[in-house]
C-alpha cells in the first residue's frame, strides 16, 4: 500500500515537475505543411456568460475545412479551446495555455475578456467579430470583423430613422459597463439624426422589466431599442411581450443586437420575440433553399460537423464566419507567396489588416477595412445588415447593409 | 402626480417579488438564527424545478433525473417545485445549519454562502438552457384601475397574493402554538428549552416553513422575472432590507417594505424623465442603491434595538493563536516562492500571482474579522476604491510609484473607517447587512460612474508600477507573467503580513481580541470599543487597499465587475476555508481563490479542461460548507492540529512556573494624575472616593434603580446587599457606565456621569462581573495587560515592528501576586475552573491600580474557605491603596469583611450601616425573608 501511495506521489510530483518547468512561452512557428494550431477563446458555463454555440461553430468549421477544403493550404487545422468564463481570470489563464499550446492566431468568439498584451507579448493576433471593452478596439494586434458598440448603435440609429421610421424613440438601457458604454453612442447618433428619444435606465437585473419599457415610452415612443444583454434580453422581450399583450400602445417595433439573437434566447422567449429587430444578419443561412454559396456551405456543414446538427440562430453564424474569413485571409497570404501549408499567424494578420486581397467576410460578403476608424484600429467592418423575427423560428431581412461610416468617420 | 401615482403601480410587481424573498429570509431567521443569503438560490431551484416539469415532464435531481412522462400541469408542478423547496429547506437545516448551532454568525454566513455556491453550480450543471421564461401563472390582462391609471392584472395579483402570504404568516406565527413557541424561542432559546420546546425541532420546522415561502414565491416570480441563475441571488439584498425594515419579525411590515422598495425605485424611473441630465451625470446607480438607503436608514434609526436571538449558546469565532514570525516561519516560505516565480512556468507564475493577490486580501479579514470580530462583506470595495484611485493617481495625475498605491490604499482606509460606524450600532450579521449594502452603494454609485472612475470607453487604465527605471509590471512587449510582479506581490505580503503578525502579538492586537471577546468586559477594562474597531476596519480596508492596487497593476485596466458584492462573499469564503483568526490562515485562503495556485495545479495533475472548470464551483461551495460545519478554525487550523503544533498554553501547565518575587505596586499615581488633570483633587484617607447621588436606572417603565445614593470612602470596605432583582448589578453597570442612568456619580470629587465606560475606568474606577467575562482569547497575563495598556497612535505604529517590546506594567504583576496567579498567568480561560476564573476577573480589575474596585459576586461558586481567604484578599486591597464595592449575596463575607453596608431592595435603599447595625435592621430581615417584622428590635439577620 505503501508502495502505491510512494508511486502514485512521485507519478504526481513529476507529472507536475513536466508541466511547470516544460511550459514557456513558445514562439510562433513558421508556416508549413505542419498543422496549424488555431487558439480559440470564449466565455461559457456562468451564470451571465455562456455562449457555446459560438466555439461549437469555429469547430465545426475547421472540422469542415480540414475534410473537405485541405485545411489552410494543406496544414490541417488544430484548435485549442479554452473558456474564459467570462473573468479576467479566465481570460489570463486561457492566454497562456493557447500561447503553451502553440496557437499561431487566436479567434476571439466572446470571452469577454482578452488579454491582448499577453497575445501580443507572445507574438500572437486576435481576430475576433465583437469587439467590446475598450482595449478590443484599440489593440494593436487584434483584428474585429464587426464595429462592435460604436458600429452597432451608430447603424441601430440609421435604422430606426430610415428603416422604420422612428421620430421618437424609447431607450431602455442597463448601468452595466456595456449599456452604460453604448447608451452615449446611441444617443449621440441619434441626436445626429435628429431623432428624439426618451431614456430608462435599469439595474444589472430587474425584477420586473415592464417599468423600463413604460418609462421609455413616456411619451410615446415609435420603437422602442433595449440595451440589454445575457439574460436582460430574455428579460427585456418577455417584458414587452406582456405589455403587447394588454396593451397596444406598445404593440411597436423594438431594435436589439445581435447578442439577443442566438438560439437560445430565442428558444426561450418564443413568440415574445415577435416584431424585434435585431442587428446582424445571417439571414439567408436560414433559408433552406438559399442560394448564397456560404450560406449553402453553412447549412451543409453545420448539419454534419456540428455536435448540435444545423444551428442557423444567434452565434453559430458569426462563429462559423469567423473560422471560415480568417482560414480565407490565410489561403488569400498562401497563394500570394506561393508556399506549401499554412503562412504564419502574423502574415494572415497583416494580411486581414492590410486586405491586398480584397478579402470578403464570410456569409455577409462585407470586404475587411481595418482602420476605417482611426481611433479605432481594430475594427475592420463596420456595416451591419437587419433582421427581425417573424414567428415560429423564422427571421426576415429587414436591411441589407447599413453602414454607419457617414455617422462614424 | 398622476404619474407619480401610475409609476408606484408599475413598482408593485417588483415590490411583490421582493417581500416574498423578503418573508422567507424573515422565517428562516426567526426560526433559526440564520440571514440565509442562499434563499434566493432556494427560490431560483424551485422555479428549475417547476419550469422543467412544466416543459419536458421531468423532475430533475442533484444527481439524475426522473422521466416522468407528459409535461405537468400547473397545478401538480407548482405542489412539486413548493414541496420541493421546503425538503431542500429541511435538508438544509439538518446538514448545513444545525450543526452549526452553536457556532458564530460568521461561520453560518459562510454556509449560507456555499449553499448559494452550491445550489448556483447545480443549476449550471443540471439544466440545459438555464435562462428561461415561465408562461404566466396568474392571470395577465390589462386592467384599468380607477382613476384611469393601466395596470398589468398578474403584477395586482402577485401584489395580493404577498398581502394574503403575509396575513397567513402572520396568523400562523401569533396564533398557533407552533408560532408562539418559535416566537418564545427567538426570544431565549433556553426559556423555550425549559418549557419542553425543542428549539432544534422549532428549527427544522421553520426551515420548512421557509422553504416552502422560497418555493412558492421563487415559481410565483417566475413568469414576471424570468428564470436564470442570477436573478434570485441579486434579489436577496433589497429583500434583505425589506425584512430588516420588519425587524427579522413582522412579515406584514417586511411585506410592505419590499412593496415600498419596488415603489420608489420604480419612481425613479419618473425622476430619471423629470431630470435627465442630473441622472446622466450624477444619478448612476441611485436607484439600484435605494434597498442600501433603507438599510442604512434603519441599521442607524433602530440600531442596537435590532432583534438579536436569544441563543442557547452564543458562538465564539475560532480560535486566534499567537504568531511568531521568524527567520524560518518567514523566510523559508518566501526563499519557496521565489524560487516557485523564478523556475517554474509561466502558468504557475500567474497562478502564484493570483494566490499573492488574494492572500492580501484574505489577510485583510483576518484583522476585521478574525482579530476583531467584525463581519464585513465589504472588503472588495475597499480594494476597488484604491484600484480605481491608482488609476486616477497615475493616469491622470503622474504620481509615481509606489507613492500613488500607497497613497490609493490610504484613501481605502478612509472609506474603511466610514464602513466602520455602523459597527459602533450594530454587530454579528446585521453589521454583515449593512456592510453588504455599503458595498452595493459603492458598486452601484462609484465603480459604475465614469464621473469618479474614468470615461468607459477607455476603461480605467493602470500603467506598469516603475521603480528606478525598472519595470516591475506583470506583462512587457515581449515578457509574459513576469516574475518581477510576482515578486513585488511577495514582497507586500510578506511585509503586510509581518506587520499584521506583529500587530496580534502587541498591545493592539491585545486590545482587538479583548473586543473580539467582549465588548462590555473591554469597555470597563478601559478600552476604547469604538476606536478600536474604527481602527480595525481602517487597518483592514488599508490592506484590502494594497490588495486592490495590486490587482489593478495586474489587470492594467478595470471595470466595476471585479470588484463586485459577490467577490466580497467570495473572498469572505476563501478567508474563512484557510482560516479566518491568523495570519497562516490567511495565506491558506489566498492558495484557494479563484485562479489561483490550488486549482491550477489539480487542474495540471487531473488534466482537467472544461470538464473539471463545471465542477470548480460546485466543489467550491462544498467545501465550504463542510469546512464551516467540520472545522471553524479552517485549514491552517486544521494543519496545527494535525501537526500538533504547540499552542500557546491554553491548558494549565502542568510544570508551576516559579513564582515571581512579590511586587509591591507603585502608588496609585496614573489614575490620580488623571484625575487631578480632570479637576479632581488629591484624595486622602479621609476624602470619599466613590459616591453616587439620586442614582436612578430605568428600563421601559421599570424602575431598576431608584434614587441610591451611596458612598465609598477612601480605604474602605463598603459592601451592597440585598435579594435577587434588588438592582446592585444594575447599580453597578450604571456607575460604570455600562447603562443609562439619571443622577450623581463622582469620583474623588470628579463627576464622571457623563464618561463613557472605557474613560471612567482609566480614571480609577475598576470592576468585576457576576458572570466573569474574561478575555477568552488572551491568556491569563494578556487579560490583565489588556486592562492595563493605554493606547496611542505611536505605540500601534511601534507594535508593527517592536511588538514585544517591555513596557513596565507592576500592576499586573502584583495583582498575579496577590491572587497567586503565577502558575497560571500563561493558561487560557477557557481551561480554568469556575473559581480560577473568578480571581482572573479579580485580578484584571486590580492590574490598572484602580482607585476603587466594584467586586460584582466575586464569592459565587467559592467554597467557604476560598470565601474566607477571597476576604484576606479583598482587606489587603485597602491596606494597598484600593477601596471597594463589594456586590454579594455571601452574608458571612460582606459582614465580616465590609466597613458600611448597603442594602438594596427594589432598587432602593432601605438599610445602611455597620454590618452589625444592618445585621439587626428588621426591613433587611423582611426583605431577604419576604416578611415585614413589627419593630427593628424584633428582627435578627443569621450572619
Amino acid at each position: 500500500m505503501r508502495g502505491v501511495r510512494f508511486a502514485t506521489a512521485t507519478a504526481a510530483v513529476v507529472a507536475l515537475l513536466t508541466t511547470a518547468t516544460g511550459a514557456g512561452a513558445a514562439a510562433p512557428r513558421q508556416g508549413g505543411a505542419e498543422p496549424f494550431v488555431i487558439g480559440v477563446i470564449n466565455a461559457e458555463g456562468s451564470p451571465s456568460f455562456d455562449f457555446p454555440e459560438y466555439r461549437q461553430a469555429i469547430e465545426a468549421a475547421a472540422k469542415y475545412a480540414n475534410a473537405k477544403l485541405d485545411g489552410i493550404n494543406g496544414s490541417e487545422i488544430e484548435l485549442e479551446t479554452c473558456n474564459t468564463k467570462g473573468s479576467g481570470e479566465g481570460s489570463d489563464a486561457c492566454a497562456q495555455q493557447l500561447i503553451d499550446a502553440g496557437a499561431q492566431i487566436v479567434l476571439a468568439a466572446l470571452p469577454v475578456f482578452v488579454a491582448h498584451d499577453t497575445f501580443a507579448a507572445a507574438g500572437i493576433p486576435v481576430i475576433g467579430n465583437v469587439p467590446i471593452l475598450p482595449s478590443d478596439f484599440t489593440a494593436e494586434n487584434a483584428a474585429y470583423f464587426g464595429g462592435g458598440n460604436p458600429g452597432v448603435m451608430a447603424s441601430i440609429a440609421i435604422y430606426l430613422k430610415e428603416n422604420l421610421g422612428a421620430k421618437r424613440v424609447g431607450i431602455v438601457s442597463t448601468t452595466n459597463p456595456a449599456g452604460a458604454t453604448a447608451l452615449p453612442l446611441l444617443t449621440d447618433a441619434l441626436d445626429e439624426l435628429g431623432v428624439e428619444y426618451q431614456v430608462a435606465t435599469g439595474g444589472d437585473a430587474e425584477a420586473d422589466y415592464t417599468p423600463l419599457f413604460r418609462a421609455a415610452n413616456d411619451p410615446e415612443a415609435d420603437a422602442f431599442v433595449s440595451l440589454y444583454a445575457g439574460e436582460g434580453c430574455t428579460g427585456t422581450m418577455s417584458a414587452l411581450d406582456q405589455l403587447r399583450q394588454t396593451d397596444p400602445v406598445f404593440d411597436k417595433p423594438a431594435v436589439t443586437t445581435a447578442l439577443c439573437a442566438s438560439e437560445s434566447v430565442i428558444e426561450s422567449v418564443g413568440e415574445a420575440a415577435r416584431n424585434w429587430h435585431f442587428s446582424g444578419g445571417g439571414i439567408e443561412v436560414r433559408k433552406p433553399k438559399t442560394k448564397d454559396p456560404d450560406a449553402k456551405l453553412y447549412r451543409s456543414a453545420m448539419k454534419k460537423y456540428n455536435e448540435e446538427g444545423l444551428v442557423v440562430g444567434g452565434f453559430s453564424v458569426p462563429g462559423f464566419q469567423l473560422l471560415m474569413t480568417t482560414r480565407a485571409a490565410a489561403v488569400a497570404v498562401a497563394e500570394q507567396e506561393g508556399t506549401k501549408g499554412a503562412p504564419s499567424g502574423q502574415a494572415i494578420f497583416d494580411s486581414i489588416k492590410s486586405n491586398p486581397a480584397d478579402i470578403e467576410v464570410f456569409i455577409t460578403h462585407e470586404k475587411l477595412d481595418c482602420g476605417v476608424l482611426p481611433d479605432r484600429p481594430a475594427v475592420c467592418v463596420l456595416a451591419n445588415p437587419f433582421t427581425s423575427y417573424v414567428k415560429n423560428g423564422k427571421f426576415k431581412l429587414t436591411a441589407e447593409r447599413i453602414d454607419p461610416t457617414p455617422l462614424l468617420g | 402626480m398622476r404619474d407619480y401615482v401610475l409609476y408606484a403601480l408599475y413598482g408593485l410587481g417588483s415590490g411583490a417579488v421582493i417581500g416574498m424573498l423578503g418573508l422567507g429570509i424573515v422565517v428562516a431567521h426567526r426560526g433559526s438564527g440564520v440571514i440565509n443569503f442562499a434563499h434566493g438560490a432556494i427560490a431560483m431551484w424551485a422555479a428549475y424545478i417547476y419550469s422543467e416539469l412544466r416543459g419536458a415532464g421531468d423532475y430533475v435531481l442533484p444527481v439524475g433525473r426522473l422521466h416522468l412522462g407528459a409535461p405537468f400541469g400547473l397545478a401538480a408542478a407548482l405542489v412539486i417545485g413548493v414541496v420541493s423547496a421546503a425538503l431542500l429547506g429541511l435538508l438544509l437545516h439538518l446538514l448545513v445549519f444545525r450543526p452549526l448551532r452553536d457556532a458564530p454568525a460568521l461561520a453560518r454566513v459562510v454556509a449560507s454562502v456555499g449553499v448559494l455556491i452550491v445550489l448556483q453550480a447545480l443549476v449550471l450543471l443540471r439544466f440545459e438552457d438555464v435562462n428561461r421564461i415561465v408562461p404566466p401563472i396568474l392571470p395577465r390582462e390589462a386592467w384599468t384601475l380607477p382613476g384611469d391609471f393601466p395596470v398589468q392584472s398578474d403584477r395586482m395579483l402577485f401584489a395580493g397574493v404577498l398581502v394574503v402570504v403575509a396575513l397567513a404568516l402572520a396568523a400562523l406565527y401569533r396564533g398557533t402554538r407552533f408560532g408562539v413557541a418559535t416566537r418564545a424561542a427567538a426570544e431565549s432559546e433556553k426559556g423555550a428549552t425549559l418549557l419542553g420546546y425543542s428549539a432544534d425541532w422549532l428549527a427544522g420546522a421553520n426551515w420548512v416553513v421557509a422553504g416552502t415561502v422560497a418555493g412558492l414565491g421563487g415559481i410565483l416570480v417566475a413568469p414576471i422575472t424570468g428564470v436564470n441563475p442570477l436573478n434570485y441571488t441579486l434579489f436577496v439584498v433589497p429583500a434583505i432590507g425589506a425584512a430588516l425594515v420588519g425587524r427579522f419579525g413582522s412579515f406584514l411590515v417586511t411585506a410592505a417594505a419590499g412593496l415600498g422598495i419596488g415603489i420608489v425605485q420604480a419612481e425613479f424611473l419618473q425622476l430619471q424623465g423629470d431630470f435627465p441630465d442630473f441622472f446622466r451625470d450624477y444619478g448612476v446607480g441611485l436607484r439600484e442603491a435605494v434597498p442600501f438607503a433603507v438599510i442604512a436608514i434603519v441599521i442607524f434609526l433602530l440600531g442596537a434595538g435590532l432583534p438579536a436571538r436569544g441563543a442557547l449558546h452564543a458562538g465564539r469565532l475560532p480560535f486566534s493563536p499567537r504568531p511568531r514570525p521568524n527567520l524560518v516561519t518567514v523566510g523559508v516560505p518566501f526563499a519557496l516562492t521565489t524560487a516557485a516565480l523564478l523556475v517554474l512556468g509561466s502558468g504557475y507564475r500567474l497562478a502564484l500571482v493570483n494566490s499573492l493577490i488574494g492572500a492580501v486580501v484574505c489577510l485583510s479579514l483576518v484583522v476585521l474579522t478574525g482579530w476583531v470580530g467584525q463581519i464585513s462583506l465589504a472588503q472588495m470595495s475597499m480594494a476597488g476604491v484604491a484600484g480605481f484611485a491608482l488609476s486616477r493617481f497615475t493616469d491622470d495625475w503622474g504620481i509615481p510609484f509606489p507613492i500613488a498605491p500607497i497613497l490609493a490604499a490610504f484613501l481605502a482606509a478612509l472609506f474603511g473607517v466610514f464602513f466602520g460606524i455602523p459597527a459602533l450600532r450594530v454587530r454579528g450579521v446585521n453589521l454583515a447587512i449593512v456592510t453588504l449594502a455599503l458595498a452595493v452603494a459603492c458598486q452601484e454609485f462609484l465603480f459604475k460612474n465614469p464621473k469618479y472612475t474614468g470615461a468607459l470607453i477607455e476603461g480605467a487604465p493602470v500603467p506598469n508600477p516603475k521603480l528606478f527605471g525598472i519595470d516591475l509590471g506583470l506583462e512587457t512587449p515581449g515578457e509574459l507573467y513576469r516574475w518581477q510582479f510576482g515578486m513585488l506581490a511577495l514582497v507586500v505580503l510578506t511585509l503586510l503580513a509581518v506587520g499584521a503578525a506583529n500587530l496580534r502579538r502587541g498591545a493592539t492586537g491585545r486590545r482587538m481580541l479583548a473586543v473580539r471577546s467582549n465588548e462590555r468586559a473591554a469597555a470597563t477594562a478601559g478600552i476604547n470599543v469604538a476606536v478600536t474597531k474604527l481602527v480595525a476596519f481602517g487597518a483592514s480596508a488599508f490592506i484590502a487597499g494594497i490588495a486592490g492596487a495590486l490587482l489593478a497593476y495586474q489587470r492594467g485596466n478595470l471595470s466595476d465587475t471585479q470588484f463586485g458584492v459577490f467577490f466580497s462573499l467570495a473572498y469572505l469564503a476563501f478567508a474563512y476555508l484557510g482560516g479566518i483568526s491568523s495570519v497562516t490562515g490567511a495565506l491558506v485562503g489566498g492558495s484557494l481563490v479563484g485562479g489561483g495556485i490550488f486549482f491550477y495545479v489539480v487542474r495540471q495533475v487531473f488534466g482537467g479542461g472544461d470538464n473539471f472548470a463545471d465542477l470548480e464551483l460546485l466543489i467550491g461551495g462544498l467545501g465550504l460548507i463542510v469546512v464551516a460545519v467540520l472545522n471553524p478554525e479552517g485549514i491552517a487550523g486544521a494543519i496545527r492540529a494535525a501537526a500538533g503544533a504547540r499552542r500557546p498554553r491554553r491548558d494549565v501547565p502542568a510544570r508551576p512556573t516559579e513564582p515571581a518575587a512579590p511586587v509591591e505596586p507603585a502608588r496609585v499615581v496614573a489614575p490620580s494624575v488623571a484625575l487631578e488633570a480632570a479637576g479632581g483633587a488629591e484624595v486622602s484617607e479621609d476624602r470619599t472616593i466613590l459616591e453616587t447621588d439620586g442614582l436612578s436606572v430605568s428600563y421601559g417603565g421599570l424602575l431598576a434603580v431608584d434614587e441610591v445614593s451611596l458612598r465609598v470612602d477612601a480605604g474602605r470596605v463598603v459592601g451592597l446587599i440585598g435579594p435577587n432583582g434588588a438592582g446592585k448589578t444594575t447599580f453597578v453597570d450604571a456607575v460604570t457606565g455600562l447603562v443609562p442612568s439619571r443622577g450623581r456619580v463622582e469620583l474623588a470629587g470628579t463627576r464622571i456621569d457623563d464618561l463613557a465606560p472605557h474613560q471612567r475606568a482609566r480614571l480609577g474606577i475598576a470592576r468585576t462581573y457576576q458572570s466573569i467575562e474574561l478575555f477568552d482569547d488572551l491568556s491569563v497575563r494578556e487579560n490583565l495587560l489588556a486592562a492595563v495598556e493605554r493606547p496611542t497612535w505611536r505605540a500601534m505604529a511601534a507594535d508593527l515592528v517592536r511588538p514585544d517590546r517591555h513596557a513596565a506594567a507592576p500592576g499586573v504583576e502584583w495583582a498575579i501576586e496577590l491572587l497567586d496567579l503565577g502558575a497560571l498567568s500563561d493558561a487560557y480561560p477557557p481551561a480554568l475552573s469556575q473559581g480560577q476564573r473568578k480571581l482572573v476577573g479579580v485580578a484584571r480589575a486590580l492590574a490598572a491600580e484602580p482607585r476603587v474596585v466594584l467586586l460584582d459576586e466575586p464569592a459565587a461558586g467559592l467554597d467557604t474557605g476560598e470565601s474566607a481567604e477571597l476576604g484576606e484578599r479583598i482587606r489587603h486591597l485597602v491596606d494597598h491603596g484600593v477601596s471597594v464595592l463589594l456586590v454579594d449575596h455571601d452574608m458571612g463575607l460582606v459582614l465580616s469583611v465590609c466597613d458600611t453596608v448597603f442594602v438594596l431592595d427594589f432598587g432602593q435603599v432601605i438599610a445602611q450601616g455597620t454590618p452589625a447595625d444592618v445585621r439587626s435592621d428588621e426591613l433587611v430581615v423582611a426583605a431577604y425573608l419576604g416578611e415585614r417584622s413589627g419593630t427593628r428590635a424584633d428582627a435578627a439577620v443569621e450572619p
